[in-house]
């Protein structure tokens, strides 16, 4: 039993640093789409002939007008930092690291981009409302060599509270 | 006692983690499908709508003396290309026809065989060969060129004439076709 119990806590301490110390995550339930589904296109196609591999291989999908509604509500009052992260394995993807995604919002969080299995920052500031709201315009882009099956994304968005 | 606090402590992690698993979930979710639109291409000499031609001169003393004549105009590039995700490869063949369009003397009907002429790819990306007179004979395929589902290859071949036999004096032309074709 001993032996269980030590790999129960290893297993533990695993889980518990899979997320940044003191963040928590937001609820985005509330966004009016849950589901998008978008198809893959080359990004470059014309005049092939003078792209190298990496652009030739080069696959673009982009899904725009996605209203993010982040249930913000228990942290009114308080200053934070909201992050987007994607999970280290996207589904469907040979190599998650081939895949990035970057966004344009409308001012309220920042634009930015985003490789899987890493985080950025959104916002700082004091939270002022118990929702708050966003419109992206997503791009995704991915080498087309590690497409191994319909790629399913799903961004996480945490808070930390400073 | 001891074991009693040890089954406490694993049930407070098995629980841990499954609250953990329960607002793990995303709610927002992007279907990317699998499928990118596939492309072929292939690119003869210039490309576009030209055609590139290949000549090759040879003095009334030279005719069948079984000594080859190296083309007068110079390499022609080939060019590949593939565009297709891993999930759904395409597999293209490269063929050519070398029977429709004969070498045919522009004062008379006389013929001469394709299979007269050959070529040496600078690369051996397409593998050197003879043309066989016939209307789809095989080049090399895709999975012959690589195992990846978006490529493209470029070789350059440089064609000479047999100069086997006698014949008739005069200005032959005649054409071949390539084609890049998936099933």
């Amino acid at each position: 039993m001993g032996r269980t119990v030590r790999a129960g806590c290893l297993l533990l301490v695993i889980t518990l640093v899979s997320l940044p110390l003191h963040a928590e995550r937001l609820d985005d339930s509330l966004s009016p789409r849950q589901q998008f589904d978008i198809d893959l296109g080359w990004k470059d196609q014309y005049s092939t002939e003078t792209l190298d591999t990496r652009e030739l291989n080069a696959l673009i999908a982009r899904a725009q007008h996605v209203e993010v509604r982040l249930n913000t509500a228990p942290y009114v009052g308080q200053r934070g930092r909201i992050f987007i992260s994607l999970p280290l394995n996207i589904r469907g993807a040979a190599d998650s690291s081939a895949l990035r995604m970057s966004w344009t919002t409308n001012g309220l969080f920042a634009s930015g981009s985003l490789t899987a299995g890493n985080r950025v920052k959104l916002f700082e500031g004091k939270i002022m409302e118990p929702v708050m709201t966003e419109i992206f315009d997503m791009t995704f882009e991915i080498d087309a060599r590690q497409v191994f099956n319909d790629l399913r994304l799903e961004p996480v968005y945490d808070i930390e509270i400073f | 006692m001891q074991k009693r606090h040890s089954q406490g402590l694993l049930t407070a992690v098995l629980a841990g983690l499954l609250l953990w698993s329960a607002v793990a979930d995303a709610d927002i979710r992007f279907n990317l499908k699998d499928k990118a639109p596939p492309e072929i291409k292939i690119r003869v000499g210039s490309g576009g709508n030209n055609t590139s031609t290949v000549s090759f001169t040879l003095d009334p003393g030279q005719l069948g003396n079984g000594t080859p004549i190296a083309s007068s105009s110079g390499p022609i590039r080939i060019q590949l290309e593939i565009r297709s995700t891993a999930a759904n490869p395409l597999a293209c063949t490269l063929t050519v026809d070398s029977l429709s369009d004969p070498l045919k003397n522009t004062a008379s009907s006389t013929t001469i065989p394709f299979s007269e002429i050959s070529w040496t790819a600078d690369e051996e990306l397409i593998p050197s060969g003879i043309f066989q007179e016939t209307m789809d004979q095989y080049i090399i395929d895709s999975q012959s060129l690589t195992n990846n589902p978006t490529f493209r290859v470029s070789d350059r071949l440089t064609f000479s004439y047999a100069n086997s036999s006698m014949i008739e004096a005069g200005s032959y032309e005649g054409g071949v076709v390539y084609t890049w074709a998936a099933p």
